[in-house]
């Protein structure tokens, strides 16, 4: 299996939560979600382009809704996961749950 | 949160960011970050400060996706060469939309460019001069001064020379040089050559090794040593060929063989130098008293931890000794030792070619500007095309790049141009002043002027392309597709703009008077009548070798034989004999004593300049003997020496007297000279003066080198095969050649002035034509700036005359500021000039007058382009187009 169709750990999150928002899917609001359930404070930078690179790969897609004022009367941008997505991220996630089958780690008491 | 209306997300750092992403996702992400401000904004320092946080982290990612997008937009595959090649071609289509622009603008540059690499490969034979020697900062040049004579670079006597090398102790070595002429025979037909006579230390000196074969050895510059030669690269590979094998064979100079040992280095092909065929060995004559004859020019080279200050000190002492102890032939003169870079370039001159280039340098700023300002009045036109481009998405980035490139295009094509016109400006230049100047022959574009005009016309679309580009790429697509303005660099961009179109105008004008004012001196000096018919007289000089023809009679015999067998020669009259062209170039100056009359004590004693002529001469050039006689035949060594005089010295020695019967002579000799004619004037070299000549008797004075004069129903050249032939039957190691009218000989006499007055007649034309550039380009602009205006004007009934009228007075008046600056100039700056003007004065009211109106007639034409294309608008379609 070629190499580049693996997603990387922070793709893998910023497509989860884009699934988890459904409609509201959008820039700030991926952030926030990623935020609030992992604690990783990202820079929406980032996450747009990871969010760049996976379009590329058909992963997932977007539109441009419409402008609002508390966003300085800006559009937003929201994103959708394609089957194509859904698709990589059961596999990246058996991928890795066959890894750690059976395997036990000392983390030390950190994990 | 609607308790905070007033709170914003920093500025600058949204600004930062705005520049740094691509255009494609700043809508989105500022979107986001400024939502996410607005959740945080109940403590508002911690929002800023996460709103910080997350511009300075957004830098990488940020950086990642301007690459992504690049890479998008050029198809993935597209290089850079590629993309670069695209815009090239697109400038090239835009260009072509607009030819008069592009020809307008090219030539502009081109001009501006030309001018400026033509006085640069000017300058840089002066500032980057390469010395024809290695290491010259331990090389020092030993000059014979004399304060009173205002004789700062002087030459040694060989004398002193020796008493130098003898008591100095600052170089390790020292070598002297003087230039010479021989006859070289042995070939189909005997030529002159020119060369170096050195002392065998020179190579060593200047550590200048041969290329081929070896230096003068020690001893080869003594009396009765085995006679060699060396060849200079220029000689060695125009007439052998560049063959290596030419060591050891012989060449003929003035009668006397000469083994070559070896090929000089080109380096030493230097300015004068540059001239040099052979160089021989300076055999130098210990017993040669006179230390008054002076001729060396001698170099050192420092020995170890030796300063030039050390040096110098070191050389005035001994020269301040040698003028004691020779104070009869040395009273006065004193030695001087300096640094060869400070003494080899005239630092006057240095400065004057700085301030040359400085003046061109200007030029170029002011084609510059004026590209500038056709480039905005054209962006002003296309502000519709670039609202379009930018709303269908093109990125100002590209939008920047794309008109730098059409700059870049304008300015590559203009340096073309301008190396072709640089070329031919040099070529002009060297053909008027007709080879005589030095500074126009070394000047080349070589490697380091090319360099130049490359970066000028890189540096150039900087100069004139960013600010209309940045201009014209910062319009919105709403901006300019919406109400069409697109702003007109305010009020004081228009005071700079029209500023600058004064200060062209003005300079234009001081340099079109102040080149007038030359051109006219330089017409009036040469109209002046000759004081004889010139007209088909053809003359050439014949020097004889002083060894072939030490005796007097030997010399009388040569030219009294060559008289004859030329003359014969179809075509020509009679041949007569003179030591300098009269009219052209001025006789020996001698100082005179008059018999009779005491010289004042502190006055200078008066000076006439002597020519010796053949008998027939004043005949023969229609002089007319207004008293006494002219020269005999009987006139000759056995009878006592006489003189004609000239009207002018006639007057001038012997006021209301007659003349004839009077003697002088020359202090120091013993005889007296006798007047027995007065003969007409003839044009002196001096400015206003009749000739203070003063005539002897070939026959008397029996010179080694003269003139052959003649008048001649033929071409020189298709009398010159006949004429080398006559002289070759007399004396086959006579070379011949120069053979030209006296027209021609006139013409090479004044030729760097017309050269110099052509260097100016160039610039003064070449800033008319950017003052009228300038006028256009700003009026253009102008115009297009107010194109609704003149619309509505014109749709509520206003004439065209009218219309026309507002935009010529506009002009008008920028122009009638610059006459004023430039006139007031031109009084100031033609004081200058005072004692260069001839014939005319410094005010001269025709050049005051006529270039004033000549200027505002071209202005005004310039003016009335963008004037008629105003009226030509279509009121309706200007009015309908927003």
């Amino acid at each position: 299996m070629p190499r580049g169709d693996y997603l990387g750990e922070f793709e893998q999150m910023v497509m989860l939560a884009v699934a988890r928002l459904g409609d509201g899917a959008y820039g700030i609001a991926i952030l926030e979600e990623i935020h609030g359930r992992t604690g990783l404070d990202a820079a929406v930078a980032s996450v747009y382009a990871a969010l760049d690179r996976l379009e590329r790969r058909g992963l997932v897609v977007s539109r441009v809704g419409a402008p609002t004022p508390e966003r300085g009367g800006r559009a937003k941008r929201f994103f959708a996961v394609e089957p194509a997505g859904a698709y990589a991220l059961h596999r990246s996630r058996r991928a890795l749950d066959s890894m750690w089958d059976d395997l036990e780690l000392d983390t030390d008491g950190l994990a | 949160m609607n308790r905070l209306p007033a709170q914003r997300p920093p500025r600058w750092e949204e600004r930062f960011l705005e520049l740094l992403l691509p255009w494609q996702y700043r809508e989105e992400h500022l979107g986001d970050l400024h939502e996410g401000f607005q959740r945080r904004v109940e403590d508002p320092r911690a929002a800023r400060a996460w709103y910080r946080r997350q511009v300075l982290r957004s830098i990488p990612a940020a950086l990642r996706l301007c690459y992504q997008t690049r890479k998008d937009e050029n198809n993935g595959e597209m290089q850079t060469m590629e993309i670069i090649l695209r815009d090239i071609r697109y400038a090239l289509r835009s260009l072509r939309k607009s030819p008069a622009f592009a020809i307008v603008s090219t030539v502009t540059l081109a001009l501006a460019i030309g001018v400026n690499t033509s006085v640069f490969s000017l300058v840089s034979v002066i500032i980057f001069a390469d010395l024809p020697m290695q290491d010259t900062e331990t090389v020092a040049l030993v000059r014979g001064v004399n304060p009173e004579l205002g004789v700062e670079q002087g030459s040694v006597s060989p004398a002193d020379y020796f008493d130098l090398l003898e008591r100095s102790r600052s170089f390790q070595s020292l070598a002297a040089l003087t230039e010479g002429q021989w006859v070289l025979t042995g070939e189909d037909h005997p030529t002159r050559v020119e060369g170096l006579q050195v002392t065998a230390g020179l190579s060593e000196t200047w550590r200048l090794p041969p290329v081929l074969g070896r230096a003068f050895a020690e001893g080869e510059d003594r009396e009765g040593a085995e006679r060699v030669v060396m060849l200079t690269h220029g000689f060695w590979q125009d007439k052998y060929g560049s063959r290596e094998d030419v060591l050891g064979e012989t060449i003929n100079l003035d009668g006397i063989q000469h083994t070559i040992v070896g090929v000089a280095n080109p380096k030493l092909e230097w300015a004068s130098f540059r001239l040099a065929q052979v160089i021989v060995p300076l055999v130098l004559n210990h017993a040669e008293p006179n230390r008054a004859v002076r001729y060396l020019f001698v170099s050192g080279r420092l020995a170890a931890g030796v300063t030039h200050a050390m040096a110098t000190e070191e050389v005035r002492r001994i020269g301040l000794d040698l003028e004691n102890e020779y104070a009869e032939q040395n009273l006065g003169w004193g030695l001087w030792s300096a640094p060869v870079m400070e003494s080899l370039i005239d630092p006057d001159g240095r400065t004057l070619m700085l301030l040359l280039q400085l003046t061109v340098g200007m030029v170029i700023l002011i084609a510059c500007a004026n590209v500038a300002n056709m480039l905005l009045a054209r962006g002003t036109a296309r502000a519709r095309e670039f609202a379009v481009r930018v709303a269908l998405g093109a990125g100002r980035g590209r939008l920047l790049r794309q008109l730098l490139i059409e700059s870049l295009v304008i300015s590559l094509s203009a340096a073309a141009l301008g190396l072709g016109f640089a070329a031919a400006l040099n070529r002009a230049l060297i053909l008027v002043s007709a080879g005589t100047e030095e500074l126009f022959l070394m000047a080349a574009l070589n490697g380091p002027v090319l360099a130049f005009t490359l970066l000028v016309s890189l540096v150039a679309p900087l100069a004139f392309g960013l600010f209309p580009a940045l201009r014209a790429s910062s319009a919105g697509p709403g901006a300019a597709l919406g109400d069409g303005r697109s702003g007109d660099g305010g009020r004081a961009g228009k005071r700079v703009r029209s500023g600058l179109v004064t200060a062209q105008v003005s300079l234009a004008l001081t340099l079109m008077i102040l080149a007038t004012l030359l051109t006219r001196s330089v017409i009036n000096l040469s109209i002046r009548p000759l004081g004889f018919d010139g007209a088909d007289i053809m003359t050439f000089e014949l020097a004889l070798p002083e060894a072939a023809y030490e005796e007097e009679e030997a010399r009388l015999r040569f030219f009294t034989r060559v008289r004859e067998a030329v003359a014969e020669i179809p075509g020509l009259g009679p041949v007569e004999l003179t030591s300098s062209l009269p009219g052209v170039e001025p006789g020996r100056r001698r100082s005179v004593e008059l018999e009779g009359l005491e010289q004042p004590e502190g006055r200078a004693a008066p000076a006439v300049l002597m020519l010796t002529v053949s008998t027939g001469f004043f005949e023969l050039l229609g002089l007319h003997i207004e008293r006494g006689r002219g020269f005999l035949e009987t006139d000759n060594a056995e009878s006592f020496p006489v003189a004609v005089v000239s009207h002018e010295i006639a007057g001038h020695f012997w006021p209301n007297e007659n003349a004839v019967g009077r003697r002088f002579r020359v202090p120091g000799d013993e005889q007296w000279l006798q007047v027995v004619g007065v003969v007409g004037d003839v044009r002196g070299g001096e400015r206003d003066r009749q000739a203070r000549n003063v005539y002897l008797p070939q026959a008397q004075d029996a010179r080694q080198s003269l003139y052959l004069v003649s008048r001649s129903v033929r071409e020189p050249s298709d009398v010159a095969p006949a004429i080398r032939e006559a002289i070759w039957s007399v004396d086959p190691q006579q070379p011949v050649d120069g053979i030209r009218t006296l027209e021609r000989a006139n013409y090479e006499r004044s030729a760097s002035n017309y050269a110099t007055v052509t260097l100016f007649l160039v610039f003064a034309v070449f800033a008319l034509l950017m003052a009228a550039i300038g006028i256009y380009g700003v009026m253009a602009y102008a115009v297009s700036q107010r194109t609704k205006e003149i619309g509505l004007r014109m749709a509520l009934g206003a004439e065209a005359a009218t219309v026309r009228w507002m935009v010529v007075s506009q002009g008008a008046r920028l122009v009638g500021a610059g006459i004023v600056l430039g006139l007031g100039a031109s009084f100031v700056l033609s004081r200058l000039l005072g004692n260069i003007v001839f014939g005319i004065t410094t005010t001269d009211r025709l050049t005051f007058i006529g270039m004033p109106v000549l200027l505002a007639l071209v202005a005004l034409t310039a003016n009335l382009i963008p004037a008629r294309r105003a009226t030509k608008l279509d009121p309706a379609s200007t009015l309908r187009g927003d």
